[in-house]
């Protein structure tokens, strides 16, 4: 190509009729009008966005408490971990009853199936407590209400007053040959966390569908 | 390769019409070095050369230069690669530097500034030479001076300025080509094909064409979970933008198409328009975005967003293969309606002869005709999942049969729409070979009659061979029409110039004949067997001498 920006007088183009100058103006309104569009979907976004930073932020002060949790000392005591064996995994959890807890909150089961009294085993809600009332944590906010984030059961489409909700659920293993690896169930404020748990976060998007944050080991 | 001259019919070459790259240069090889090296990379007029190809691969660099300029602001894509981001930088900078100083030291044989007393100085001073400059100087710069990461990348747009090369020439045809016309006509000449679109309109194509592929791409990357977690923001942005397009696109589309044949009513046109596939499809492209803002608290956002993936149909607005396929189902559809009613009526006696056999040993499954419908569908499309299959005796007798007549009944469409589209296109080939018949009569090609046929071609997908092939089987016929006097006499009566040429030839034997024979004895038997007719001899005498 010669590389030349020929210096030509450029033809003169006939008057602009009154057809051109509505054309010229509705291509305005509608550059102006996608762009309106296109700033409050974006708005939207960085409220998804901000939803989803609610959630790492929760997911990070949670995988930090995890092994802490199960010191003696350990400072939260409406989080710390009950007096449970290290070999007390979620996988072992999952040979009990999926709502163990629920139908026996007084008895959690360990490794060899023997029934032991935890002495002070708090429960989830104990913690969220903490949680909404003491920790960091209570100043965040659910970008699309303005109210702290609340926990569903779960995130749905058919319903987008869930957006920026948090889904915490608890993954109980299943055991070896099962069809799926694992269940999932919402992590109830009566669920004990003497134990270590297996949870995966997921808040709700705008259209109210569940966005995965993390899986991880409280 | 452009083709800018008119080809006469001695130097016919199918490569030399389609502008094909597989010619060889003709470079003298005594050329000076540097004379040498400006034809074989720089020349834009020798057909045949690497001018071409280096274009295009200095163009699609610069796009990706654009890409990664996006991704670096992309902490989450940025970060982790921040290593190959810096080589590909290297690599970028090294290639434009290259062809800077090439273009420097070239600049001599260069047609713009050879005459000039200094060929390199006005180099250096011209619109081009400075941005392919400025593409490159940011990078040195930071080698010499401290410079804040973000005005290095503001500054590595710059490169962007490198795609005018081919922008400005390409504005320029398109001035030229529409000058003294009004806006609504240029806007028609950018958006439809016509003469009066040149490059501008084909860079205008493309560059809808890559807005199509890139929202096609995110809508796709959309749902992968965790591309979707990190870019959904730039997702976000790249439809608010690519809706845009499609928007004023749209609207220039509606605007203008009162300037096309058949759309000339202010308001009749535009609705006509409206109404073609074509611009329903544009529509369809730009909806779901409005509807996901207005009414996500109805609508499924999950549709929607698989929605956009419409916008893939606005591909074939530029694909003739589309349009003759449609072509074809237009003129088939008699046929092809009526094998698809014997499906129908073949699908419905299977559903329910299924139910009849089935129904009581199997009653989860044949629960009743409309559920026994997918296993008859299943059944005679010969896809056979498996999960719903007969039991009874019956049952199984019938499905054998079915399986056999299913073959053949969902065949028949498939074969029907192959077929006629091998005959749709041997009739446009036989038509383009009418074409340049025509074309090649008065011995030469235009540079118009190229550029029909360099269309023509790409729009029946013909390759060089093919090309070559009607060219030269046009070539023998007319080498046939010259000889006419092989022909019989009503192809001969056909064209008058061929009359009159056999009319001259006939006399030119009559006088040849008057010459060699023995007049005496010739006339005495005319006319003593009274074999001529006076007027018969009178001509005779006429010629004869």
């Amino acid at each position: 190509m010669n590389e030349s920006v020929e210096r030509k007088t450029t033809p003169s183009m006939p008057a602009l009729t009154a057809g051109d100058k509505l054309f010229i103006g509705l291509m305005a309104l509608v550059v102006v009008a996608v762009t309106g569009l296109g700033v409050l979907a974006l708005r939207d976004g960085y409220k998804t966005e901000g939803s989803k930073r609610n959630a790492e932020a929760l997911a990070a002060w949670m995988t930090a408490a995890n092994p802490a949790r199960f010191d003696a000392n350990y400072a939260i005591a409406a989080c710390a971990g009950g007096s449970v064996s290290p070999s007390a995994t979620p996988v072992q959890e999952a040979q009990a009853p999926a709502d163990a807890n629920e139908s026996a909150p007084s008895i959690s089961v360990n490794a060899s199936g023997a029934a032991s009294a935890p002495p002070e085993a708090k429960t989830w809600g104990d913690c969220l407590t903490y949680l909404e009332q003491q920790s960091p944590l209570r100043e965040l906010r659910n970008p699309f209400t303005g109210q702290p984030p609340k926990f569903e059961a779960a995130c749905s489409g058919a319903d987008y007053h869930l957006a920026g909700s948090l889904v915490l659920e608890k993954l109980v293993t299943t055991p070896a040959g099962s069809s799926i690896p694992f269940i999932a169930s919402q992590l109830m404020p009566t669920d004990r966390i003497g134990e270590k748990l297996q949870l995966r976060l997921s808040v709700c998007d705008k259209g109210g569908y569940g966005i995965k944050v993390g899986e991880f080991e409280f | 390769m452009e083709t800018n001259k008119s080809i006469s019919l001695k130097d016919i070459d199918a490569r030399v019409i389609l502008g094909s790259d597989d010619i060889e240069a003709d470079i003298s090889k005594d050329l000076p070095l540097r004379k040498w090296i400006y034809a074989w990379l720089l020349d834009p007029n020798i057909p045949g050369n690497h001018q071409k190809w280096i274009e295009k691969w200095i163009g699609l660099l610069i796009l990706f230069n654009l890409l990664v300029l996006l991704f670096e602001h992309v902490p989450a894509v940025f970060e982790p690669n921040k290593k190959w981001f810096h080589i590909f930088d290297i690599i970028s900078v090294g290639i434009f530097t290259i062809e800077y100083l090439l273009r420097l030291y070239l600049a001599p044989e260069d047609e713009e500034f050879k005459a000039r007393p200094n060929p390199r100085l006005s180099y250096i001073q011209s619109p081009f030479a400075l941005i392919d400059f400025l593409a490159v100087a940011p990078f040195y710069l930071q080698a010499f001076l401290p410079v804040d990461l973000r005005v290095l990348r503001f500054l590595r747009l710059l490169r962007i300025l490198k795609l005018f090369r081919i922008f400005i020439p390409a504005y320029q045809e398109f001035v030229t080509l529409n000058a003294g016309r009004t806006m609504r006509q240029r806007v028609h000449a950018l958006v439809f094909d016509s003469p009066y679109g040149g490059k501008m309109q084909v860079i205008f194509d493309a560059f809808i064409g890559i807005c199509v592929l890139l929202s096609v791409i995110a809508v796709v990357m959309e749902s992968v979970q965790s591309v979707n977690y990190i870019l959904n923001i730039q997702f976000l942005i790249l439809d608010a933008v690519v809706v845009a397009i499609f928007t004023v696109e749209y609207c220039m589309r509606i605007y203008s198409c009162v300037e096309e044949p058949g759309f000339k009513s202010a308001i009749g046109g535009r609705i006509k328009q409206a109404q073609s596939s074509s611009t329903v499809i544009d529509l369809l492209a730009i909806v779901p975005f409005f509807l996901e803002v207005f009414l996500h608290h109805v609508l499924d956002l999950r549709f929607l967003r698989v929605f956009r993936l419409s916008r893939l149909l606005k591909l074939t607005r530029g694909n003739d293969a589309t349009k003759i396929l449609a072509k074809v189902l237009a003129r088939e559809w008699p046929v092809i309606s009526a094998a698809a009613f014997i499906m129908l009526l073949l699908v419905v006696l299977t559903a329910s002869l299924g139910y009849l056999f089935e129904h009581d040993a199997q009653p989860d499954k044949f629960e009743n005709i409309p559920t026994s419908i997918y296993w008859a569908v299943v059944t005679l499309a010969s896809v056979g999942y498996g999960d719903i299959s007969p039991v009874t005796g019956p049952g199984r007798a019938m499905t054998v049969v079915l399986a056999f007549i299913g073959i053949g009944i969902f065949a028949i469409p498939a074969a029907l729409l192959s077929s006629a589209f091998s005959d749709e296109l041997v009739k446009e080939r036989d038509a383009l070979k009418r074409d340049i018949y025509e074309i090649m009569k008065d011995g030469i090609i235009d540079p118009s009659e190229v550029a029909f046929i360099r269309a023509e071609a790409k729009r029946l997908h013909l390759s060089v061979e093919e090309v070559n092939t009607l060219l030269q089987m046009v070539q023998q016929d007319l080498d046939k029409e010259s000889q006419f006097s092989q022909l019989p006499i009503h192809k001969i009566a056909e064209k008058s110039e061929f009359a009159v040429e056999h009319y001259k030839s006939l006399l030119s034997q009559i006088r040849q004949l008057g010459m060699l024979t023995d007049l005496e004895k010739f006339e005495n038997r005319a006319v003593d067997a009274g074999r001529l007719t006076r007027q018969e001899l009178e001509i005779w005498n006429s010629l004869k001498s």
